[in-house]
C-alpha cells in the first residue's frame, strides 16, 4: 500500500515538471495543444497527490508502523481522530499536506478561470507546478541521489545532509515492524492545534494564486487590472485563512501553553505573521490601483514579497534554522529551501525590473491630503512592522554568522518597537475612510474629524481620570512616557469614524427609500460587501486592540508556594482583589499514557466567594513530557488564569502562578468579527463583479 | 507665556521622577517569587529555546531563579543581576541583546529603515506635488468617476467618493 502512495508521489513529481515545461514551451511556441496537455498534467498532479494523502491517512488509521512516518507520529493508544490529524503532525506529512493543498488551489483556479484568462494560464500553470515540483521533490527522496556525486567531490557533510533526507519521505519503510509508534507530541493533541496548521497552510498556499497571476501578467505584459480582478477574491480567501490560522494559534497558546499570554514573537509565529503583514498592505494598495490606476509596480513588489515570505515562513517552520519552541520539525532541507527562495525571489525581481515600462502609473497623486497618500503611509507602516519582525527574527542568525556572537531577540524588543507602529496604524485606520480619493479640503476634513477626535480625547482623559495611569515605554529607551489611556483614545477615535461610516450609509438609504434603519443597514452591507465588510474588519481590529492593550499594560501576575488551606491574593487593575485558597491536590482519571493531577482552589473576589478553579498538570509517560493546563474564569472584563507550577510531598504544598488578563476576551471576540468581516468582503457578489467588469471593459489590454 | 513655562517647569521633574521610580532597584531582604520572576523574565532559558527563565519549568531555570533570589537579597539591582548572568554565561542568555557593539544594529536598523522609508515617501510625494498639473482626461469608466481624471474636479466632486452615488443607483434599479 505504501508503495502505491510512493509511486503516486513520484508520478506527481514527474508530471509537475512536465506541466511546467509544457506550459512554458506551449505558450512561447503558441501551441495550444501543449498548453492543454500541461493543464491536464497539472490536474493529474492534484489527483495523484490526493491519492498519496488518502493512502497515508489509510496507513495512519491502520497503524502501519512499518512506515517510518506512521511510527513517528502515532501509536496504538491514540483515538482515530488524532491518528487522522497526525497527517500534519511532523515534517514529511505536513510537507505532503502542504503540497496537496497547493495542488488543490492550483487545480481549482485552472477549472474556474481557464476560459476567461486563457493567455495568462500557461504561466499560472508554470508557477504553481514548479513550486509543487520543488515541494514534492523534498519528500520524494530524489535529493538523496545527489549524495553520491557530492560525496565523490569531497563534500561529505553536504552529502550526509542529502542522504538523511530519505527519512522525510512519508512512505519510507523501516526494515522491521515496531510493536508500537512514538505517538503524537502531546502539545499537539488539542483541537486548536488540529485546526490551526491546516488554516495556516491554506493561507500560505493560497497566496500562490495571486502571485502566479502577477507573474503571468508580468510575463505577458498584461499589467492592467486583469490579474488583480481575477485574484481579488483568492487573495481575500488566502488572507482569511492566514488570519484564522494566526488567531487559532494564539488561542491555542493561551489555553494550552500556560504562560498567561497568546503571542510570544516566536520565530515560527513571526513566520506566519510576516506574509500576513505584507499581504494586508497588498490588499489595501490594490484598491488604489483599481480606483486610480496607480502604484502598479508597488503592488507587484508587494505580492512578490508576500509569496516569498510564504515560502520563507515554510522554510523557517520546516528547517529548524532558528530554533524555537516549535522544534517539531527539523531536518537538512534548509539549504535546498534557501536556494529555491533565492532563485524565485531573484527571478521575480528581475522580471519586475524588465517590465517597469509597462507598469507606468495612469495618474499622479493630486494632493497630500488624499486617501491615496494615507494608503501609502499605511503601506509604509505595515512594511515597517514587517521589517522589525523580520529583522528581529533573523538577527540571531545574522549575529552568529557575521559577528560570531550569539544573541536572542525576545518579546520585549518586538513589543517596544512594533507597539507604537501598530498604534499609528490604528489611527490611520480611523483617518483613511474619511479621506476622499484624490484630494480633500482642509475645512471638510476638520469637520469630518471633529467628533471622532473629541470622543478620542474624551476617552483618553476620562480613563486617565478614572485611574488608568500606566505609561508605556518609549521604544529604544527606558522612558515610560506614553500614557496608555491614549491608546484607548486612538481606538475610540477609530471606532467612531468606522461607526459613522455605517451610520452615514444607512441614513442615506433610509432617507431615499424609507426602509427601516436595520433593513437599510442590511442592504447596505449586502450591496457593498467589500466596503462594509472592510469596515467590519476594522471594527474587529479595534476590539482586538482593546485586548492587546489590556494584556500588555494591565496584566497582573503573581506566584506563590502554599500549604493546603493557605491563600494568596492577586490584584486586578480593573476589578479589585482575587483571593485564591489552596484546597488540595488529587490525581484524576486520564488516558493510559497520561498521569493527570488536578489542584482545587476556591476563589473569592473582594471577599465574596465566586467558585472553584481546577488547574491540572498532565504528564505524558511515553514522551516524559509535562504539560500544565490552566484553569480560567472568563469574563468580558478580565480572565483569572491559574496554573499549578509544581508541588511537594504529594501536594502538601504546591506552587501556583496566577494571572489577571484584562480585556483579553475582546481579542477573541474581535477576531471573530474580523473573520466575519473578511468573509463578507470575500463573498461572491454578482452585482459588484458586473460593475468591475464594466468599469474596466475598455481597458482590457491585448496580449503582446 | 508664564503658564507655558510653568508647565515645562513641571515636566522635567515629572519625567525624572517617572524614570527613577521605574528604574529603581527593588530592595528586599527576602525577595518574593514575584520579585524574582520580574528579573527572570529578562533572561532566556539556557538549555531550552524560546522561553524565559520565569516561565521555564526546567531544573536549570529553578536554580537560576534561586540564584536571582540570593542576588536580590544581597541588594543587587535588576541590571546588576542581568550583567552577572551575561558575564558568566554569555550575552545570549539575555532576552534582548545589550545595546553595544554589533548588537546596536538590532535597534538601529529598524529606525534607519523607517527614516529611509519616510524620506523616500516624502521624496515621492514632493515629486508628485511639483509635477502635478491638470492633464489629460484619459477615459471615464462607468461610475468609477474619480479614476481616470486628473486634477480638474472641484473639492466637492472629489469628496463624493462614489458610494453614496452607488446607493442612489441601486435604488433607481430597484424602483
Amino acid at each position: 500500500m505504501a508503495n502505491i502512495g510512493y509511486v503516486a508521489l513520484l508520478l506527481a513529481l514527474v508530471l509537475a515538471l512536465y506541466a511546467t515545461v509544457a506550459a512554458l514551451v506551449g505558450a512561447r511556441r503558441r501551441m495550444p495543444e501543449l498548453v492543454m496537455s500541461a493543464r491536464n498534467a497539472a490536474l493529474t498532479v492534484t489527483g495523484l497527490l490526493t491519492l498519496s494523502v488518502v493512502i497515508l491517512e489509510y496507513l495512519l488509521i491502520l497503524g502501519d508502523f512499518r512506515t517510518l512516518y506512521v511510527a513517528e507520529v502515532s501509536n496504538r493508544a491514540m483515538p482515530v481522530f488524532f491518528k487522522m490529524t497526525a497527517l500534519w503532525g511532523s515534517q514529511a506529512g505536513s510537507l505532503l499536506f502542504w503540497s496537496w493543498l497547493m495542488s488543490l488551489f492550483g487545480g481549482a483556479v485552472l477549472l474556474r478561470k481557464w476560459g476567461k484568462m486563457r493567455t495568462l494560464m500557461p504561466y499560472v500553470i508554470a508557477v504553481t507546478q514548479i513550486t509543487l515540483f520543488f515541494f514534492i521533490s523534498l519528500i520524494s527522496g530524489i535529493w538523496t541521489l545527489l549524495a553520491v556525486p557530492l560525496e565523490a567531490l569531497g563534500l561529505t557533510s553536504g552529502a550526509q545532509l542529502l542522504a538523511d533526507m530519505v527519512n522525510i519521505n512519508p512512505f519510507h519503510q523501516l526494515g522491521f515492524t515496531p510493536a508500537d509508534g512514538n505517538g503524537l507530541n502531546p502539545l499537539l493533541r488539542h483541537w486548536g492545534m488540529i485546526i490551526h496548521p491546516p488554516m495556516l497552510y491554506l493561507g500560505f498556499v493560497s497566496f500562490v494564486i495571486p502571485y502566479a497571476f502577477a507573474i503571468a501578467a508580468l510575463v505577458t505584459r498584461q499589467t492592467g487590472d486583469l490579474w488583480i480582478r481575477a485574484t481579488r477574491r483568492w487573495t481575500l480567501v488566502a488572507w482569511l485563512f492566514l488570519s484564522m490560522g494566526l488567531l487559532l494559534g494564539g488561542w491555542w497558546a493561551y489555553g494550552v501553553l500556560g504562560w498567561g499570554g497568546y503571542w510570544a514573537w516566536d520565530p515560527v509565529e513571526n513566520a506566519a505573521l510576516m506574509p500576513w503583514l505584507t499581504g494586508t498592505a497588498f490588499l489595501h494598495s490594490v484598491m488604489i490601483q483599481e480606483k486610480r490606476g496607480m502604484f502598479k509596480v508597488w503592488n507587484m513588489a508587494l505580492i512578490i514579497m508576500t509569496y516569498s515570505l510564504v515560502i520563507f515562513g515554510t522554510f523557517l517552520t520546516r528547517s529548524g534554522v532558528i530554533s524555537s519552541v516549535h522544534t517539531f520539525a527539523q531536518s537538512g532541507i534548509g539549504p535546498l529551501f534557501l536556494i529555491f527562495i533565492g532563485l524565485m525571489f531573484i527571478y521575480s525581481v528581475i522580471l519586475l525590473f524588465e517590465r517597469l515600462d509597462s507598469l507606468k502609473s495612469e495618474n499622479e497623486l493630486d494632493s497630500l491630503l488624499s486617501r491615496e497618500s494615507i494608503f501609502l503611509l499605511q503601506n509604509l507602516l505595515f512594511l515597517a512592522v514587517f521589517f522589525v519582525t523580520f529583522w528581529g527574527t533573523i538577527f540571531p542568525v545574522v549575529s552568529e554568522l557575521v559577528a560570531r556572537q550569539k544573541a536572542i531577540v525576545g518579546p520585549p524588543f518586538f513589543n517596544q518597537v512594533n507597539g507604537p507602529l501598530l498604534a499609528a496604524l490604528v489611527v490611520l485606520m480611523g483617518i483613511a475612510p474619511l479621506m476622499p480619493w484624490r484630494r480633500a479640503s482642509v475645512q471638510k476634513l476638520v469637520r469630518l474629524l471633529l467628533w471622532p477626535v473629541v470622543v478620542g480625547l474624551g476617552v483618553t482623559a476620562a480613563l486617565f481620570a478614572l485611574g488608568l495611569r500606566n505609561f508605556a515605554i518609549l521604544p529604544g529607551t527606558q522612558l515610560r512616557v506614553l500614557p496608555v489611556s491614549l491608546f484607548y483614545g486612538f481606538a475610540a477615535f477609530t471606532a467612531v469614524v468606522t461607526l459613522l461610516e455605517y451610520w452615514r450609509g444607512t441614513r442615506a438609504r433610509h432617507r431615499s427609500t424609507g426602509e427601516g434603519y436595520l433593513r437599510a443597514l442590511w442592504t447596505l452591507l449586502g450591496r457593498n460587501r467589500r466596503r462594509y465588510g472592510g469596515y467590519l474588519i476594522h471594527i474587529g481590529v479595534i476590539m482586538m486592540a482593546l485586548g492587546v492593550i489590556g494584556t500588555n499594560f494591565f496584566q497582573s501576575e503573581t506566584q506563590r508556594n502554599l500549604a493546603v488551606g493557605e491563600s494568596f491574593t492577586i490584584t486586578s487593575t480593573l476589578t479589585g482583589d482575587y483571593t485564591l485558597t489552596y484546597e488540595g491536590l488529587r490525581s484524576l482519571p486520564a488516558p493510559d499514557d497520561v498521569s493527570r493531577t488536578g489542584a482545587t482552589l476556591s476563589v473569592s473576589r473582594n471577599g465574596r466567594n465566586i467558585g472553584e478553579l481546577h488547574p491540572t498538570h498532565d504528564f505524558f509517560i511515553p514522551q516524559e513530557q509535562p504539560m500544565t493546563i490552566p484553569a480560567m474564569r472568563y469574563s468580558l472584563i478580565e480572565d483569572l488564569y491559574v496554573i499549578v507550577a509544581g508541588w511537594e510531598d504529594g501536594g502538601a504544598t504546591a506552587t501556583f502562578k496566577a494571572f489577571v488578563n484584562p480585556l483579553v476576551n475582546w481579542l477573541w471576540i474581535g477576531g471573530f468579527i474580523f473573520i466575519l468581516g473578511t468573509a463578507v468582503a470575500a463573498w461572491p457578489d454578482p452585482a459588484e463583479d458586473r460593475r468591475l467588469a464594466l468599469a474596466s471593459a475598455p481597458r482590457r489590454t491585448v496580449p503582446a | 507665556m508664564n503658564k507655558k513655562r510653568r508647565y515645562f517647569g513641571w515636566l522635567v521633574p515629572c519625567i525624572i521622577l517617572t524614570v527613577t521610580v521605574a528604574a529603581s532597584p527593588v530592595f528586599a531582604q527576602q525577595p518574593t517569587a514575584d520579585e524574582i520572576n520580574a528579573v527572570a523574565k529578562n533572561l532566556s532559558c539556557p538549555t531550552c529555546t524560546g522561553i524565559n527563565v520565569a516561565d521555564c519549568p526546567t531544573e536549570t531555570c529553578a536554580q537560576w531563579r534561586a540564584k536571582i533570589g540570593e542576588l536580590l537579597a544581597e541588594g543587587k539591582s535588576e541590571q546588576e543581576i542581568l550583567d552577572y548572568f551575561a558575564a558568566r554565561y554569555g550575552d545570549h542568555v539575555l532576552q534582548v541583546p545589550p545595546k553595544r557593539g554589533f548588537f546596536v544594529l538590532v535597534w538601529a536598523l529598524p529606525v534607519i529603515a523607517l527614516l529611509f522609508g519616510l524620506a523616500w515617501l516624502a521624496y515621492l510625494m514632493r515629486g508628485w506635488a511639483i509635477r502635478r498639473a491638470p492633464v489629460t482626461v484619459e477615459s471615464v469608466h462607468g461610475d468609477q468617476a474619480p479614476r481616470g481624471v486628473s486634477g480638474q474636479l472641484s473639492d466637492d466632486a472629489s469628496l463624493e467618493d462614489g458610494y453614496l452615488k452607488r446607493v442612489q443607483q441601486d435604488l433607481e434599479k430597484l424602483s
